[in-house]
């Protein structure tokens, strides 16, 4: 008789979801963006015949349903929450860490991978000996703040690299700019990463910018007032994971006391602006991109720095928050994102009369990199 | 479409259970026709008809064998076999024969790549064992191709099993028994094997693939991983299965059982009777027994079992380490039979165990590469070529460890006899445990776009 009730009730539960789930998900209005994912939803594919016969309309369909699934978000952090009960600390390549914040893992790159950028690098460094060559790698929350990690975490070897990237790099005539000591010398009393975000904050930018200052003989004499313009960013990391933090993460800029004028043009975008900051990115999810407006192929700043340089910045995004803060020391400003740059380097350099050349990237996006390979090397 | 997917279960499912019970008892066999066609149709718009060809053909051929007599019955039956056979060798072996016969003779012939029609393996075995059972003369011929039709293409089992023989659901086809009891426990044996599948297969699967893809795995590494695909590839193929078992209860058929707990076997000849049993029994049936079986010399006797294990583990897979994989089980049961039976039957429980267990590991280390060094890179992993153990092994039983433990006990009959104790003298822990994975289920399904499903190869 008991095992009759179990069948029964167990059995209606389960019609019972799924009808349930059935009837919410015709009844409800398909939603076109998902803000936890960051990405546009599937909604309703055609439906013509070619689609259907190669298989395109079926596959859309199913990420359609499961896309425009009631309560979505629900289930996810549901799940997220059994898989970290279970004991499982890595979603997507990024750590559940200590102490409320998110760490992503280094992937070391492949050795041809290696050798192509090494190689690329050196030829680069060879043809361009007239010119000042600086290179900052700048180590990420998982070498800087192993404390977060999960314990038992076998994180890449981040250190590792950036060593090497330092032997390497100085070896092919570079100066190096090895802020790890800075940064470990700091870290306990400025945020040097978003707990959300891959990001450095604009804090770590200053004291890179210092170390960069330093490195290259520049100048600086400017005060910077911080100014807090977000307490609500929920970064990139917690969208990769699906992990969820109690904490949101705040945004500062650094503003000058005594304000230059500046004027940046987006190259090819037809696109002029007399700040580094793109405030609307504020009312979005992305709020990173309220410097510069995010990566662009090329821009061109101007400013009225009395320094007469040219500097070329080939760079990831990190270097958006650090930028505004080269507009005291140079006059004019390339800045190149080989990911998405297509023409010569060699013709760009020497048609902007460059003096300064500098890298900078943060680890983990140069261990997974191949485009700067490409922009290096001389065609 | 497979069963754990989401289309299929809010979407698939419910319109044809409605349509199943809601219509008349007389469009049952229609309904459940038409909603297979659809459901194979969703993954294969354009091989559905050459399963509908496939299924004309072998109407019209089966019928004829049954009309026929004396020469003409032998020719064609040959006729089908050769037919059926030929379909399923050029679409799933086509570009292995190609490129094993330009490795021999260091030719470059062009290799077509097709793609293989889901479940053909499946289907193919099915047709041929009722048209031998037909020309045998165990079954009668069925003249509805309407339910003919059913038999080949019902989606319960079309895609990845059990192979269910003619025989074996004749009767069912015509007429059937639906009552609640046995609805609701279809309802139950769904459940557990699409537990199986997305909770314990998915994550172990996700832990064998972290480990596949890393460089110099210590030993305690390898060993995880390697536990994680056994236990993934189990859960994988028998969830599926329970899933075909508890649907066609739904529908009021009854499906052979395709597992019987293989990983608590004591021996190799053992796990075998209780690992994917329908097709093992569909070898014996069609192939082994035909052949003679074991009522012939031991020289015949051996060749029987090598022919019929390298078929078995061709059928697996288009590749040479499959073909390997199943002589190494033929050699292993050969072994078994004319060896050490008598030491073996000796050994205490627990070596037999063991033995049983590192050899069927060893199994899956040719089963899951994908290819023969990769298989022969794992094994010098397994024996400690990057030293014993690590931090990533570490780290991996920390992340896994429970989910390795949840595998292990639920492979086990024991916890399943425990469950059902409990459904009689406590029927409201039960229903709270079986509602909780229900809501797993579906989270995990959400959360996961991690959701390929293994025997889709074959």
């Amino acid at each position: 008789m008991n095992r009759r009730i179990y069948l029964y009730t167990l059995s209606g539960i389960f019609a019972a979801v799924i009808l349930t789930l059935a009837v919410l998900f015709v009844c409800l209005p398909d939603k076109t963006f998902s803000s936890l994912e960051n990405r546009t939803l599937q909604t309703l594919p055609d439906a013509t015949p070619r689609q259907i016969a190669d298989g395109r309309f079926e596959s859309h369909f199913e990420t359609y349903v499961s896309d425009q699934f009631p309560a979505r978000d629900f289930w996810t952090r549901v799940n997220t929450g059994v898989c970290r009960l279970m004991g499982q600390t890595k979603s997507n390549g990024v750590f559940f860490g200590r102490g409320d914040r998110l760490v992503e893992d280094f992937i070391p790159p492949k050795e041809e991978q290696y050798a192509a950028l090494n190689g690329a690098i050196r030829s680069f460094a060879a043809e361009h000996k007239d010119l000042s060559l600086y290179a900052c790698v700048v180590p990420t929350a998982v070498s800087i703040l192993p404390e977060a990690l999960p314990s038992l975490c076998d994180a890449g070897d981040q250190n590792g690299y950036i060593d090497r990237l330092q032997k390497d790099m100085t070896a092919a005539g570079l100066h190096f700019i090895d802020l790890r000591q800075t940064f470990l010398m700091e870290k306990n009393s400025t945020s040097l990463y978003y707990r959300t975000d891959h990001h450095w904050t604009t804090d770590a930018a200053y004291l890179a910018f210092k170390e960069y200052a330093a490195a290259a003989n520049l100048e600086t004499a400017a005060v910077y007032d911080p100014l807090v313009v977000s307490r609500s960013f929920t970064g990139a990391l917690s969208a990769v994971s699906g992990y969820t933090l109690p904490v949101r993460d705040e945004i500062r800029v650094y503003l000058p006391r005594d304000e230059g004028t500046q004027m940046i043009s987006y190259t090819g975008e037809g696109k002029t602006d007399p700040t580094y900051y793109n405030i609307e990115a504020l009312e979005t999810r992305d709020k990173y991109a309220l410097f510069l407006g995010g990566n662009h192929p090329q821009i061109l700043i101007r400013t009225s720095s009395k320094s007469d340089k040219t500097l070329v910045i080939l760079k990831d995004s990190y270097a958006n928050c650090f930028i505004p803060f080269l507009g005291e020391v140079y006059r004019k400003i390339i800045v190149i994102d080989p990911r998405y740059y297509a023409d010569d380097l060699g013709t760009l350099l020497r048609g902007q009369k460059a003096d300064d050349v500098l890298l900078l990237f943060n680890a983990n996006t140069l261990a997974k990199d191949t485009t700067l390979a490409d922009v290096l090397q001389p065609k | 479409m497979v069963f754990s997917s989401l289309i299929f279960l809010i979407i698939f499912l419910p319109v044809t259970l409605i349509g199943y019970f809601v219509l008349p008892k007389r469009c049952r066999n229609t309904v459940l026709l038409i909603a297979s066609l659809v459901f194979y149709a969703w993954g294969e718009p354009i091989y559905v008809f050459l399963m509908i060809l496939s299924i004309l053909v072998n109407y019209v051929l089966g019928v004829d064998i049954g009309r026929s007599a004396g020469a003409r019955r032998t020719v064609l039956l040959i006729a089908a076999i050769i037919v059926d056979l030929l379909t399923l060798g050029f679409f799933k072996y086509y570009g292995f024969v190609v490129d094993t016969i330009n490795g021999i003779f260091s030719l470059s012939l062009p290799v077509r790549e097709l793609a293989l029609p889901i479940g053909i393996s499946f289907y193919t075995f099915q047709i041929l064992s009722y048209i031998i059972d037909v020309y045998r003369g165990r079954v009668e011929v069925q003249k509805n191709p309407l339910r003919f039709a059913l038999y080949v293409t019902m989606f319960p089992q079309l895609i990845a099993g059990p192979i269910v023989r003619y025989a074996q659901i004749e009767k069912e086809l015509t007429d059937r028994i639906v009552t609640p009891e046995r609805v609701t426990r279809g309802a139950e044996i769904f459940l557990f094997g699409l537990a199986k599948k997305v909770l314990l297969a998915n994550t172990l699967g996700a832990l064998f693939t972290s480990v596949q893809g890393a460089d110099g795995r210590t030993a305690l590494t390898a060993w995880i991983g390697m536990t994680a695909y056994a236990l993934q590839i189990y859960f994988d193929f028998s969830g599926y299965s329970d899933m075909a078992i508890g649907l066609g209860h739904i529908f009021g058929f009854t499906f052979p059982q395709n597992f019987d707990h293989p990983y608590i076997a004591a021996s190799i000849t053992d796990f075998w009777r209780r690992w994917h049993m329908t097709l093992g029994g569909w070898f014996r049936e069609y192939v082994y027994i035909p052949m003679g079986g074991n009522r012939v010399r031991p020289w015949r006797h051996v060749c029987n079992i090598l022919v019929v294990w390298a078929l078995t583990g061709l059928w697996h897979g288009a590749a040479w380490n499959f073909v390997l994989w199943g002589l190494y089980y033929g050699v292993l049961l050969l072994l078994e039979k004319y060896l050490f039976r008598k030491v073996l039957d000796k050994c205490p429980a627990a070596i037999r165990h063991i033995y049983t267990l590192f050899f069927v590991m060893i199994g899956w280390v040719l089963f899951a590469a994908g290819g023969l060094s990769e298989a022969a890179g794992m094994l010098a992993d397994l024996f400690g070529r990057h030293g014993l153990a690590d931090l990533t092994a570490a780290y991996a039983l920390r992340s896994y460890g429970l989910w390795i433990a949840a595998g292990i006990l639920c492979a086990l009959p024991q916890t399943f006899s425990w469950y059902r104790r409990r459904t009689h003298d406590l029927p409201a822990l039960t229903v709270l445990i079986g509602a909780a994975l229900i809501f797993l289920c579906i989270a995990s399904l959400v959360a996961g776009s991690y959701n390929p499903f293994l025997y889709f190869r074959f």
